[in-house]
């Protein structure tokens, strides 16, 4: 008898043990997946939530935009664009949080930032509602929000009534299938949109390679354009340098040369068209070192000019991680600086050599024509709010948000215990922007 | 003679830390009166910039802290001082600069350096100083960089590194995306380190001097602003995109 129970126990231990840990894993297995849905849930919900109110966006924004078009008192005109600039950004923000791989299948961002710049150019301007210009741009923008309006309707109306799930949408995406509802929808205002898109110009900050400012010049080949860094950089001739030119993509050709030098390894830009040396870099082992920060700003500057960089000014300076940098300005032969083709130069403050440059914003953003000098310094300076103390002024030529060339004044001074650099346009009078340097 | 031994070691405390330093230890302990031969100016850093800043302050032109980075308060400092005693007004502090403001501030005495520092230039790196005044960056969106940079491209030549900072700056240029660092970097799906959580690790000196050297207008990925790794890539319209130049295991498009 004993020893049956004895056999039991011996057989009852394993299987028992078995089942113990069988249903611990079950229950730990079905915990992780209840888990597992309550954060996909969160995630569906999480998506939806960013949907639904970019549509409510889009809709308080085309509701807003009809309003300004009826709108002839100046005063409300300017609360019903400040509203919809509001609105315009607030649906920029939701389009933001939806599946990263949607954004180049449609264009309603571009299109939300067109209406965005409009806008703003317009408050700047204290436009008013009985001008032609802006009433037949407010037609534009109000028709194509009907159309941007309509398409995301109809997707909301999918993802309500056939309970569509982002998570599919996502996989859709990734295995590149055509048949997911929302895919669709956001395809078919992509083909609506684009034409209005396209038709409109969009200033934006400065993009480089964008500009066709070189492309007249004549292209020259990879060999001229390892030349033309070994020249630059005074560097032996039988030096061996590899050449490639960027693939079609790039907005302009380019050559990338690259090779070792003494200092480190080289990496430089070298225009197709014209063949100039817009750029390189020398990877160097900055060692903190003791060459003077002073005379390496002399040295960049000497530097510069013995490449045929004429007369120049240096706008900023600072160090980090054992290289001084220093940006240089064109200086114009009425004393105006364009601060926005500076030239960047790096100096190793080790050994002072210099082991960087870049003149891309030279290059690209050549001064074509500008506008008349209206407004004298002291003018300009006497507009200024008295809280600004003014410590010094400069005479520029800087880019407007329209990528036009603006002759300016930049007042830098102190205010609120900060420095700030005040632009101010010397042909309008008007205040471009302020940069807060501290 | 119990005080003159004590005086003698306090002294001692006092100047052990200048005599680690050699460069000080020449420089500043024989003459407090004369900073050191080289100019400063605006970008200038080191225990003579402290000097500058402290004579400034004695005579009531500078109220910053003492830092020992010439910034702007420096700057103006410099240039009220220059006005104030018929100098030319350049910002820059030359050795006739100098000699007017030791003489300006004769009450003023070198007390032995608060901080530790050095005379020579370079020096460690602060986060500060590599965001650009004109980026329009906070450190907090130079932060997140550093660590998409790292989790993203560690591995990859330094060139790759800041193509990938490169790219975030370029989707802040461009209409189609975000305006914000945290809004591009935070879209769902934009990058793989943020999708699988690599993004939290911490970057290491390469990834953020990366950054700083995109911030400063390196773009190795000519204006790109998609890239992806073809051997991993998932999505299939990525190939789609017109590529601009590989670099590393990464290829770089728009």
């Amino acid at each position: 008898m004993n020893k049956v129970l004895h056999r039991t126990t011996w057989f009852a231990i394993p299987i028992l043990g078995l089942v113990l840990v069988g249903s611990s894993v079950g229950w730990w297995g079905y915990d992780q997946f209840k888990q597992r849905q309550a954060l996909a849930l969160q995630n569906e919900n999480q998506y939806n939530a960013n949907f639904h109110a970019l549509v409510d966006n889009v809709q308080k924004l085309r509701e807003e935009l009809g309003k300004a078009r009826i709108s002839v008192d100046n005063t409300a005109f300017q609360s019903h664009l400040r509203n919809i600039w509001r609105l315009d950004y607030a649906a920029e923000t939701e389009i933001g949080k939806l599946p990263f791989d949607l954004m180049p299948m449609h264009n309603t961002q571009t299109f939300l930032d067109v209406i965005s710049h409009r806008t703003d150019d317009w408050l700047e301007s204290n436009a008013g509602p009985g001008q032609s210009v802006v009433q037949s741009q407010l037609k534009g923008m109000y028709n194509q929000s009907g159309t941007v309006l309509e398409g995301l309707q109809s997707i909301q109306a999918k993802v309500l009534n056939n309970q569509v799930r982002w998570a599919d949408v996502n996989n859709a995406l990734l295995k590149n299938r055509g048949d997911n509802q929302v895919v669709d929808g956001f395809r078919k205002i992509d083909t609506a949109t684009t034409a209005f898109v396209e038709s409109q110009d969009s200033p934006s900050s400065l993009q480089r390679g964008k500009s066709l400012a070189m492309s007249s010049q004549r292209d020259v080949s990879g060999q001229t354009a390892v030349a033309a860094v070994k020249k630059f950089l005074r560097l032996p001739s039988n030096l061996k340098l590899q050449v490639k030119q960027t693939q079609s993509g790039a907005y302009r050709p380019e050559y990338v040369v690259t090779g070792n030098t003494a200092l480190g390894p080289l990496t430089a830009t070298v225009s197709a068209d014209g063949g100039h040396v817009l750029s390189f870099m020398i990877t160097h082992a900055a060692a903190p070192g003791d060459y003077d920060f002073a005379t390496a700003a002399d040295t960049a500057q000497n530097w510069l000019n013995q490449r045929g960089f004429g007369p120049l000014e240096r706008i900023q300076s600072t160090q980090y991680d054992g290289v001084g940098y220093f940006v240089f300005a064109p200086k114009r032969s009425d004393g105006a600086l364009v601060t926005s083709q500076g030239i960047a130069v790096r100096v190793a403050l080790d050994v002072g050599s210099i082991i960087g440059f870049d003149a891309n914003n030279y290059y690209y953003f050549p001064v074509s024509s500008v506008p008349p000098r209206k407004y004298t310094v002291a003018q300009l300076r006497a507009a200024l709010s008295p809280n600004f103390h003014v410590e010094m002024a400069q005479s520029v030529v800087a880019l407007d948000s329209h990528q036009q060339y603006q002759p300016a004044v930049a007042f830098y001074g102190t205010a609120n215990g900060e420095t700030y650099c005040v632009y101010v346009n010397a042909n309008t009078g008007r205040e471009m922007h302020i940069d807060q340097l501290t | 003679m119990r005080k003159k031994l004590l005086q003698v070691l306090l002294g001692a405390v006092l100047v052990w830390p200048l005599l680690a330093s050699p460069v000080l230890h020449q420089q500043s302990i024989p003459s407090a009166k004369a900073f050191t031969a080289r100019n400063l100016m605006y970008g200038s850093r080191g225990y003579d910039v402290d000097e500058l800043q402290n004579r400034l302050g004695f005579i009531g032109y500078y109220h910053g802290k003492v830092d020992g980075v010439f910034g702007w308060k420096t700057y103006w400092a410099v240039r009220n001082f220059q006005y104030q005693f018929g100098m030319k007004v350049t910002g820059l502090v030359d050795l006739k600069t100098k000699h007017k403001l030791v003489a300006a501030s004769k009450g003023w005495h070198y007390s032995g350096s608060s901080r530790g520092g050095s005379a020579s230039t370079g020096g460690a790196s602060d986060l500060a100083a590599s965001v650009p005044a004109d980026s329009r960056l906070s450190m907090s969106d130079v932060r997140l960089m550093q660590h998409v940079v790292y989790g993203e491209a560690r591995g990859e030549p330094f060139e790759g590194e800041v193509a990938i900072a490169a790219v975030i700056l370029n989707r802040l240029r461009d209409p189609r995306f975000p305006h914000t660092v945290p809004g591009i970097v935070y879209q769902p799906g934009a990058f793989t380190a943020v999708a699988d959580g690599q993004v939290n690790l911490q970057p290491d000196a390469k990834a953020m001097r990366a950054v700083t050297d995109a911030l400063h207008g390196w773009d190795p990925s000519h204006g790109a602003v998609y890239y992806f790794n073809p051997a991993t890539a998932t999505s299939p319209w990525i190939w789609s995109r017109p590529q601009i130049v590989q670099i590393g295991k990464h290829i770089f498009c728009r």
